[in-house]
């Protein structure tokens, strides 16, 4: 595993390219594009103030940086370097900014969410879309982006419109029987909207394409409701977290629960390896115990190293006590993954936040636990290969794959902490974002793999 | 009590002195009593009784003193003290035996009295203390009804105590339900009050952003603008189409076809896989036929009644299977049947294997004993047989001592016992010989014997192994059936071919699966011999059986299979037999099989062979 040197970010904004060539990152108001293999600098673009997001196009010849306290989208070609553009939101402001699948429309969200325009990089046409649903996630493009979902709220009653990409036609207009939708997402396959009510409710709507209402599930009232939802990537399988800690996979022939996943602070079923994370306390030399104490320790000195071992069942995980009478508890599953080749789901409770389990779908059983040190911010699954990376805001990166786990430490200097993080399309490098800085951590090839993961074979 | 006593003895002894003692005392004794009673009787009371009382009978009242008396006497019954007199003026004489007579009766009275007193006063004794004894007693329940008394009302009150407080609870409980009534109806009200709440702000707040809509973007806002540097052209190079409503259709028809496909899609799959269970079902079906049919034709299975019926329903099924195609087509009575038949074969399946587990442990359990009994009866008959030829020997080789004897005694004569005793040398040296030829002998019986007995023993052993073994295997393989596995079935028709007895008669289906499988056969039968060793225990038959198999392979290969019958395989068989005659007594179905499997091995390679050769 080798390791780039650090360049500087800010704002965690680094993303690569669709197409896997490039990787853009943003200093403050400057755009930075590299090459994702060689890191040399391949444009270089400035802006008028902070930026605050960025977004590729879906070919990857443009890339959109909002600055959303000026209210301005301003779009760069990675072909035309001189091309430019710059989309003025004037006085209705700018809260979210995103491309449409075909990378020629620009969507801008205006404050108050008074609506949505679409500007055209074609044409000079501008469309305005009215009564967009300010909630967690009220826009969702199909994967072959055909279509947009888009949620809305008229007359206290929240509407799905869905919209044909290629001319902003609006294709069905239906409402939704939720008391306050919270988000929409797209089956894989374009052909099944499921729509989640808002966490005071538990309930999951499943539209077809057309509108038709297919099937309506609801696990429990009176109680927390939904925190989280994923689809896998066969489109064969809806997971559903909850605030009761649970998962429950929903089939897509009778969407029907198929089973349910808990997420238990104890495990004592013997045939799930837990690897916890072990400080491997550094050999105290005698030399190193300076009197008084060097101020400045130099960096890969200041965080131990850790290993990873397989805990006797049972285990306990460390448990958070959520405050009850706060809103947004930490309770319940907050974070989802299906793996690219569906074999695997990655989930974590947000009151055990250490835990990363690693569910096997095919069986529907737990496979694997991971405990970590401190509390997991971001996981993400190779793109290519059941392959689970894992940041917990600390100097390591974590490595899951069914042979094994490995922690590595990121080598620099200063404290680098891991808060996020992104995989190579190829599944080759993985992008780690710190607060001020990233890195690019370069995987061996397929032989090499084999030899990294040295645990291979020792618990199975 | 004892004061009482002391009081009376003074009373009896100072009678007659103070009499006013007596008349104050108010606790007399009975004596004291009747002597009182008498006197005043006797004696009107008057001033002067004390001066008459000192001396009952004085020198002048002799006379009335005994007409008092005898009046006295005579009330109480006894005779007269005076003589019977003739006359009544005469004086009448006092008559001295009968005076004697009453003395003496009073006297026997007087003691009969006293002793009546003394039991009186003894069981008043005894009396007294049962008296003690149950005032005390009385005493005791008195306590310890109030002791009861006290708990009781303990009790009670803790009752009333209980009571109070399950009512204060049950109070409580109401309290508690109307509570959370309360609390639900405020909720409720609360939540539809929020709702209406949340509609009426969510209209305002509609209605500033409409305001809002309407002051930032009618306002002709010079802000609100696109500055790019010149517009790209589209990604698929097309350019974009107004919008009539011919792209409108154009969109829904397309809609439609996704959805179409989609659903096309989805259908071919459960199609395909609604094709591969029915192959499973298929293959399961024909693998069950395949496995019952042989084994229901078996007559040990002639008990189940269904026999006939899964004959019919094997040919049917046969039947059936030639017309595969039908299985494509998804019709309700296809289905139907094959289900059907599918859970028929499996129910006759599942009896079958109920029934070999209720053998397996009847094997377990009488099996072993069974075998035992025989081979111990065997074994008890030779060592019978080697007792009695040891007495045999026993009274021979003591007849011979006792012939000895009566020679060695029958000659005194020094000489010619000295001359004699160069033959008894001689003699004696024979016999010694002979004494430990006969010994050896009893040795060689001896070490027989117990060889004997082990080798019963061990075979019993075996036998059972053997038996277990071979029921487990057997239960393996039918529930090993249902993975559907082409080397399981070959397994059950490899295991068909050298199992039970009754599979002796159709030698051909044996045969079958060594000609299918043919790259075991290109080696010859090695393959198969190790293979069948492999799965039987390493018991003397079966190694035995083994060497016959290795021999007879040679004897084949040397004749280079020209028809090799089993009839030419026999005799090397006989000789094994003829050779070991022990085993074979012993272990007789041990090797009947091994015989039996022996045979039939060699059978299938020549027909091997046979098809190997050009």
């Amino acid at each position: 595993m080798n390791f780039s040197e650090v360049f500087k970010l800010s704002s965690l904004l680094c993303k690569f390219s669709p197409d896997g060539k490039y990787l853009a990152s943003c200093v403050q108001y400057r755009l930075v594009v590299r090459d994702a293999n060689t890191l040399q600098i391949v444009q270089l673009y400035t802006c008028l103030d902070q930026i605050q997001h960025i977004e590729w196009s879906a070919d990857s010849l443009f890339i959109l940086c909002a600055l959303y306290k000026r209210g301005l989208v301003q779009v760069w070609s990675l072909e035309q370097p001189e091309w430019h553009c710059k989309i003025d939101e004037g006085s209705a402001g700018l809260v979210a900014s995103c491309w449409s699948p075909d990378g020629r429309h620009i969507l801008n969200t205006t404050e108050f969410h008074l609506r949505i325009t679409v500007w055209s990089l074609c044409t000079k046409s501008v469309s305005y879309i009215k009564y967009p649903k300010a909630c967690q996630q009220g826009l969702a493009f199909t994967r072959d982006g055909r279509y947009l979902a888009l949620a809305e709220r008229r007359d206290c009653r929240d509407y799905v419109s869905i919209f044909v990409c290629s001319d902003w036609q609006l294709l069905r207009h239906f409402d939704t029987d939720t008391q306050d939708l919270a988000g929409i997402e797209w089956a894989p396959n374009g052909c099944v909207l499921a729509a989640w009510d808002s966490c005071l409710e538990y309930k999951v709507l499943l539209y077809s394409l057309d509108g038709r209402l297919l099937s309506t599930y609801c696990a429990y009232e009176w109680s927390l409701g939904i925190k989280s939802v994923a689809w896998s990537p066969s489109s064969q399988f809806l997971a559903v977290g909850s605030y009761d800690g649970k998962v429950r996979i929903l089939n897509h022939v009778t969407w029907k629960m198929i089973t349910e996943f808990g997420h238990p602070a104890t495990i004592n079923n013997p045939k799930i390896v837990v690897y916890k994370e072990a400080e491997k306390s550094p050999p105290l030399g005698l030399g190193r115990l300076a009197f008084p104490p060097p101020r400045a320790v130099t960096g890969p000195l200041s965080s131990p190293e850790s290993k990873y071992e397989i805990a006797e069942v049972p285990v306990s995980l460390q448990t958070l006590k959520p405050a009850a009478d706060r809103a947004n508890p930490r309770i319940g599953v907050g974070a989802l993954a299906f793996s690219p080749d569906n074999y695997f789901l990655a989930t974590r409770n947000d009151n055990l936040p250490n835990a990363v389990w690693v569910w096997d779908v095919q069986k529907l059983r737990l496979f694997a636990v991971l405990e970590q040190l401190s509390a997991v911010r971001a996981f993400q699954w190779d793109p290519r290969q059941p392959r689970l990376a894992i940041c917990t805001g600390g100097s390591k990166v974590y490595l899951w794959s069914p042979a094994g786990c490995v922690s590595v430490q990121v080598p620099g200097e200063g404290d680098f902490q891991v808060l996020s993080l992104c995989w190579h399309l190829s599944g080759d490098s993985l992008a780690l974002l710190g607060k001020d800085h990233f890195c690019l951590c370069f995987l061996e090839t397929e032989e090499g793999v084999s030899t990294a993961f040295g645990q291979r074979g020792d618990h199975t | 009590m004892g004061d009482w006593m002391t009081v009376t003895d003074s009373g009896l002894s100072s009678e007659n002195k103070n009499i006013s003692q007596y008349t104050s005392e108010t606790k007399m004794s009975p004596s004291s009593l009747y002597s009182q009673q008498v006197l005043c009787s006797s004696i009107p009371l008057s001033k002067n009784v004390h001066s008459f009382f000192s001396a009952f009978c004085t020198e002048e009242n002799i006379e009335q003193s005994i007409s008092y008396l005898d009046q006295e006497l005579t009330t109480f019954g006894f005779p007269s003290l005076y003589e019977e007199s003739k006359g009544k003026e005469t004086k009448r004489e006092l008559n001295i035996v009968a005076v004697l007579n009453c003395m003496n009766e009073l006297l026997v009275l007087q003691r009969k009295n006293l002793l009546a007193q003394e039991n009186v006063e003894t069981q008043n004794l005894k009396l007294g203390s049962d008296m003690d004894h149950l005032q005390n007693c009385y005493a005791k329940l008195k306590e310890q009804l109030e002791n009861s008394r006290r708990e009781m009302i303990g009790l009670q009150e803790r009752d009333r105590q209980l009571q109070c407080k399950n009512r204060n609870l049950h109070q409580l409980l109401k309290n508690e339900k109307d509570e959370v009534q309360k609390l639900q109806n405020i909720i409720a009200s609360r939540a539809t009050q929020y709702n209406h709440d949340m509609k009426r702000k969510e209209r305002e707040y509609n209605k500033l952003k409409e305001r809002l809509h309407q002051l930032v973007m009618n306002k002709k806002d010079k802000k609100i603008a696109m500055e790019v540097l010149n517009y790209v052209g589209r990604a698929d190079g097309k350019r974009g189409s107004w919008r009539t409503g011919k792209t409108e259709a154009r969109n829904e028809d397309e809609m439609y076809k996704i959805l179409l496909n989609d659903y096309e899609y989805r259908q071919k799959q459960i199609l395909m896989e609604n094709a591969e269970l029915k192959k499973v079902l298929q293959q399961m079906k024909k693998e069950m036929i395949s496995l019952l049919s042989p084994q229901k034709q078996k007559p040990r299975e002639r008990a189940d009644d269904s026999t006939g019926t899964v004959i019919s329903d094997v040919e049917e099924d046969a039947g059936e299977l030639s017309r595969e195609s039908m299985w494509d087509l998804s019709c309700e009575t296809v289905r139907e049947q094959l289900t059907n038949s599918i859970r028929k074969q499996w129910r006759i399946l599942k009896s079958h294997v109920e029934k070999l587990d209720n053998q397996v442990s009847k094997v377990h359990l009488e099996g072993f004993s069974d075998e035992d009994v025989i081979s111990r009866q065997d074994h008890e008959q030779e060592t019978e047989k080697l007792e009695l030829e040891i007495q045999h020997c026993k009274e021979m080789i003591k007849t011979q001592q006792q012939l000895l004897q009566q020679l060695a005694t029958a000659c005194d004569d020094d000489t010619t016992s000295l001359l004699r005793d160069c033959y008894l040398l001689e003699e004696k040296e024979r016999l010694k010989e002979e004494w430990s030829l006969f010994k050896e002998q009893k040795k060689n019986f001896e070490k027989e014997r117990r060889s004997f007995t082990e080798a019963a023993i061990r075979l019993g052993l075996e036998r059972k192994a053997f038996e277990e073994e071979r029921a487990s295997w057997l239960k393996q393989q039918f529930l090993n059936m249902t993975t559907f596995d082409h080397q399981n079935s070959e397994n059950v028709k490899l295991f068909s071919a050298f199992s039970g007895s009754s599979d002796r008669d159709n030698p051909t289906v044996h045969s079958r699966p060594r000609q299918k499988k043919p790259h075991s056969v290109s080696d010859g039968s090695p393959v198969c011999t190790s293979k069948l060793a492999r799965s039987l225990p390493a018991s003397p038959s079966t190694s035995d059986f083994c060497k016959t198999r290795s021999c007879v392979s040679e004897h084949s290969s040397s004749v280079s299979a020209l028809n090799v019958t089993p009839e030419e395989t026999r005799p090397s068989q006989a000789g094994r037999e003829c050779a070991d005659q022990k085993w074979s007594m012993a272990s007789r179905p041990g090797s009947q099989e091994g015989c039996h499997s022996g045979c039939s091995l060699p059978y299938t390679n020549s027909h091997v062979e046979k098809d190997d050769l050009p």
